[in-house]
């Protein structure tokens, strides 16, 4: 099992350090002069040049990678040109809020996924089946942006039932059931695409399950049947697992809809404000953070799915 | 009443109540409205230690009936006639007993042994929990030793190894093993085992099948061995029961039925069979194919193929004839019914 | 019996195909397919039919639906929200089956590529196809599409490159499954070369599961085209696109809520309609479902 974690672990290395050169290359071709963005147009060309050289802007490209990685490696994320702070900081505060906003919707699409999912395999046919299915395919298909648009008019400014955006109320001075009030509405519509996914791939993998020979040897060997589901549902767990791993990638990039829409002030928030304001160092740190975030996370699924599963640790 | 149960109804009574005691069986699927006739209509008598096999193609019915006996059709399927076990009725208990026959009092060695097991727990933990749920053991430590020790009856040179191990790590033929022990760890009185060696190499079906007549022998137990192999039905002994169409067309010694077969059908099929005394090129076979499940014709199954049929063979079904001691044919033409002064019919 | 001729090497007997029974679209598939046909035909023929998208009388603003002349009403700025509804299907349309279709080519010629390969190259295509997998799809996206400024255009380059990984790896397990079967071992044995391979026996077998799954991706890339456009992003103001549209009404959400639906309900019907047609084509294509990424 340590081994099967360590060569996953070891593997996530090189790709990680594609991801830095690919996020690299991206920041270079974004046109715009960086440099006149800082000065203002009318810096002189000494202003011009010094500037360029210190920020190292003169060297050649491999150089210019190398030293960013370098200092990326060791926590300095440089500066904002947009708010003339250190960039890390921002970067990682952001990435705190966003994965609270990410947990949540993720355990509510489990929760949502796994209950549609066994219900619609369950009962093959009636009302309720139909429902299951409906909500499933509808679920899929929803554009995020106006689910959370339409829950902001009626439950929030409509209803006042939830806070309309934001994630804490400054009056309030914080606190867990301020943050939980102010989580609900993002979580369900970040929730709702993953739900759906999760929904129909596992109804799919109980089906399967069910059909499966030893299901009847189970029963064969004079198991109740409550014994029988649960090493049936037992068996349903690495297919969801490995549902689960891919939504991890779709809801933090999905996220950042809902963060535009419901001010929350994620990382999606962020890099989307710097790309507006070509605030490079804090483009770059967010992607990069997203990405390293990403593939922590799938680790780690992955190895929960190790665990659950024999089979993988010796396949991998 | 044929001949032939009234034979076997004496011998009941000379050795005491038989442990599976199948008559009439009926099985018919019910998919949505739909009627699907499969088994229609087999007896027969398994006693202490016996051993029938039950031969056919596939389409049969050999495989639905045995899972029929054990009544894993569910609401799918509905069962006719009676099984009987230790003169007990098994149709129609509720599935709280049906529980603690399942496993304990017959057990079930299906057709592929991957497929048997759960891949996600480990073989002892299988075991373990087969003992648990009949009362056998529930003693964890006393549990894990009868585990390891059945294990070692089935010939696996590791036990502890293997009860360590899942599924996915042990060959083809140790999964079969592991299948075996786990039918035979409650001590059941009867083992179906659903040919048990189709899935297997060459080398390791007989390794199996000698396992199994090893058990046999130590355990006392009846068995039913479902199969399309000749040669297994002959190497393997016991009785055989020829089906046909979901029905038993012959019966007899495996010897007996081997050598002088007393069905058109029986014949057929052995005459079909490649061996060294056949001249190249001449390898005869059935002409057309057996009936489909669900549609099949009036009267005996096998007269639209059979060389010998007369005109009331498309009508009348053939009922099963004792043909001497503990031999029985579907087949009138074959063997003319003679009264037998003294024995009511 | 007939007798057997000897086949030119290179040329290929089918591959066995276990006789598919003729399956029906079920009767959701079919409205599906009719409601995608009626968006295509709106798309090619609506802007030639409505007026003038842009045409806009700040008179005339805030029009409810029904209003003579306007069926769905007139928006902030007084432009008749039917005329660019209908007039943004043509840029949605596109920006759903041009990445796609880019995606499709690309994604499975990467993968089959690299399901036929010997290890080497087999790794490294997908090694580079993880490191993309490594982003969340929608933050790359967005990274490119702002890299290369705003328009429809670079909004389908940047769904495209990210689609792409998602179908190369539906294209490599289907070809490492079909290549462990038999009737590889022999179309390698009659001597054909890999390309013939690739074309003959592998892309007829792949091409059911892509096909269905980028059915599905149709949707998907509706979906997030106009949340590019929503963003700010893809297109610019005053083109009328429903992403757009959604982003414009959003102010009027207290005084005219049914002009912020009405964008959001034409990307969930195209977008419903999408997948229940891929689904549909699954089950006549007789394909197993793939986890959608």
């Amino acid at each position: 099992m340590l081994g099967y974690v360590g060569r996953r672990l070891l593997m996530a290395i090189p790709i990680l350090l594609g991801v830095s050169v690919v996020i690299f290359v991206t920041i270079k071709i974004i046109p715009g002069d960086p440099i006149a963005s800082l000065l203002g147009p009318t810096g002189s060309p000494e202003a011009r040049a010094a500037l360029t050289e210190r920020l190292g802007l003169d060297r050649p490209l491999p150089v210019q990678y190398a030293s960013w990685l370098g200092h990326t490696l060791v926590g300095d994320f440089g500066t904002s040109i947009a708010r003339r702070s250190a960039v890390a900081p921002m970067v990682f505060d952001a990435l705190k809020n966003t994965l609270i906003l990410t947990l949540a919707a993720a355990v509510l699409a489990m929760i949502l996924g796994v209950g549609v999912g066994t219900l619609t395999a369950l009962r093959r046919t009636g009302p309720l089946a139909r429902i299951g299915n409906g909500f499933a395919l509808f679920s899929i298909s929803v554009p995020q942006y106006s689910v959370g648009l339409l829950l902001i008019i009626y439950l929030a400014a409509g209803a006042g039932l939830f806070p309309v955006s934001g994630m804490y109320n400054p009056s309030l001075g914080g606190g867990f059931v301020d943050l939980f009030n102010h989580l609900i509405l993002p979580a369900v519509t970040a929730a709702l695409v993953p739900a759906g996914i999760i929904a129909r791939m596992f109804r799919s993998s109980v089906l399967d399950v069910m059909s499966m020979d030893f299901i009847e040897a189970l029963t064969a060997r004079g198991l109740s049947r409550r014994r029988v589901m649960a090493h049936a549902f037992h068996n349903t767990v690495p297919s969801l697992l490995t549902v689960a791993g891919l939504q991890i990638g779709y809801l933090l990039g999905g996220v950042i809809f809902v963060e535009a829409v419901f001010a929350w002030p994620g990382i999606g928030l962020l890099v989307y404000q710097s790309i507006s304001q070509r605030d490079l160092p804090v483009i770059q740190a967010g992607v990069l953070v997203s990405a390293f975030a990403f593939v922590m996370l799938n680790l780690i699924v992955d190895a929960l799915h190790g665990l659950v599963d024999p089979r993988i640790r010796t396949s991998h | 009443m044929s001949t032939s149960t009234l034979s076997q109804a004496e011998d009941d009574i000379t050795r005491g109540v038989a442990p599976l005691e199948v008559t009439d069986l009926t099985t018919t699927f019910v998919p949505k409205g739909r009627r699907i006739e499969v088994v229609r209509g087999v007896s027969f008598t398994l006693r202490r230690g016996e051993t029938l096999m039950l031969l056919g193609e596939s389409g049969s019915g050999k495989s639905v009936t045995a899972r029929s006996i054990m009544q894993l059709y569910g609401s799918a399927a509905e069962l006719g006639g009676s099984v009987r076990m230790n003169g007990q009725e098994l149709l129609g208990l509720p599935e709280s007993r049906l529980r603690g026959v399942r496993g304990g009092q017959i057990a079930l060695i299906p057709q592929d042994p991957t497929g048997a097991l759960d891949p996600l727990r480990r073989i002892g933990a299988q075991l373990t929990e087969v003992l648990a749920v009949h009362g056998v053991e529930r003693v964890r430590r006393a549990a894990r030793r009868r585990a390891e020790e059945l294990l070692a009856m089935v010939g696996i040179p590791d036990p502890k190894r293997v009860a360590d191990s899942y599924p996915h790590e042990l060959s083809g033929g140790m999964r079969q093993r592991a299948v075996i022990a786990i039918a035979v760890a409650c001590d059941p009185q009867v083992l179906i085992a659903d040919e048990p060696t189709t899935a297997l190499d060459v080398t390791v079906q007989a390794q199996i099948l000698e396992l199994l007549s090893e058990l046999r022998e130590r355990l006392g137990t009846a068995m039913l061995m479902v199969t399309h192999d000749v040669g297994v039905a002959g190497d393997f002994g016991g009785r055989i029961g020829v089906m046909y169409a979901g029905r038993l067309v012959e019966e007899g010694p495996a010897g007996e039925v081997l050598t002088n077969p007393r069905h058109p059908y029986t014949r057929g099929l052995l005459d079909s069979l490649p061996g060294p005394d056949i001249p190249r090129g001449t390898l005869r076979s059935i002409e057309g194919s057996p009936p489909g499940v669900g549609a099949f014709p009036a009267g005996c199954a096998f007269a639209p193929r059979c060389p010998v049929a007369r005109p009331s063979c498309h009508s009348e079904d053939p009922p099963l004839i004792g043909v001497g001691r503990d031999r029985a044919a579907a087949c009138p033409v074959v063997n003319p019914v003679r009264p037998s002064p003294g024995k009511a019919a | 019996m007939t007798a057997v001729t000897e086949a030119p090497p290179g040329t290929l007997t089918a591959p066995p195909r276990v006789a598919r029974r003729r399956r029906r679209m079920t009767s959701s598939a079919t409205v599906a397919g009719a409601v995608v046909g009626v968006i295509v035909l709106v798309a090619v023929v609506g802007p030639f039919v409505v007026g003038d998208p842009n045409a806009g009388d700040p008179a005339q603003r805030l029009l409810a639906a029904g209003t003579h002349g306007h069926l769905l009403g007139t928006d902030g700025q007084g432009r008749d929200v039917f005329a660019r509804l209908v007039d943004g299907t043509r840029l949605s349309l596109l920006a759903g089956l041009v990445p796609v279709l880019f995606a499709a080519i690309v994604g499975t010629g990467l993968g089959v590529t690299a399901g036929l390969s010997g290890r080497w190259a087999h790794r490294s295509i997908m090694r580079t196809l993880d490191v993309f997998y490594a982003f969340p799809a929608v933050l790359l996206a967005i990274a490119i599409a702002a890299a290369l400024g705003s328009g429809i255009s670079n909004s389908i380059i940047a769904l495209a490159v990210i689609l792409v990984p998602p179908v190369a790896r539906v294209a490599e397990t289907e070809t490492r499954r079909l290549v462990d079967l038999d009737y590889m071992e022999a179309a390698r044995a009659s001597g054909a070369s890999r390309g013939a391979i690739a074309l003959r026996q592998v892309l007829p077998n792949v091409a059911p599961p892509v096909v269905v799954y980028c059915t599905a991706l149709i949707g998907l890339s509706i979906v997030y085209a106009a949340g590019l456009s929503f963003l700010g992003l893809g297109v610019s103001p005053p083109t009328a696109e429903w992403g757009l549209m959604v982003s414009d009404h959003t102010q009027y959400i207290y005084t005219a809520p049914f002009l912020a639906a009405v964008p959001a309900l034409a990307i969930l019907v195209a977008s419903v309609a999408f997948n229940v047609l891929g689904d549909g084509l699954r089950d006549l294509l007789d394909v197993r479902g793939e986890a959608r990424a």
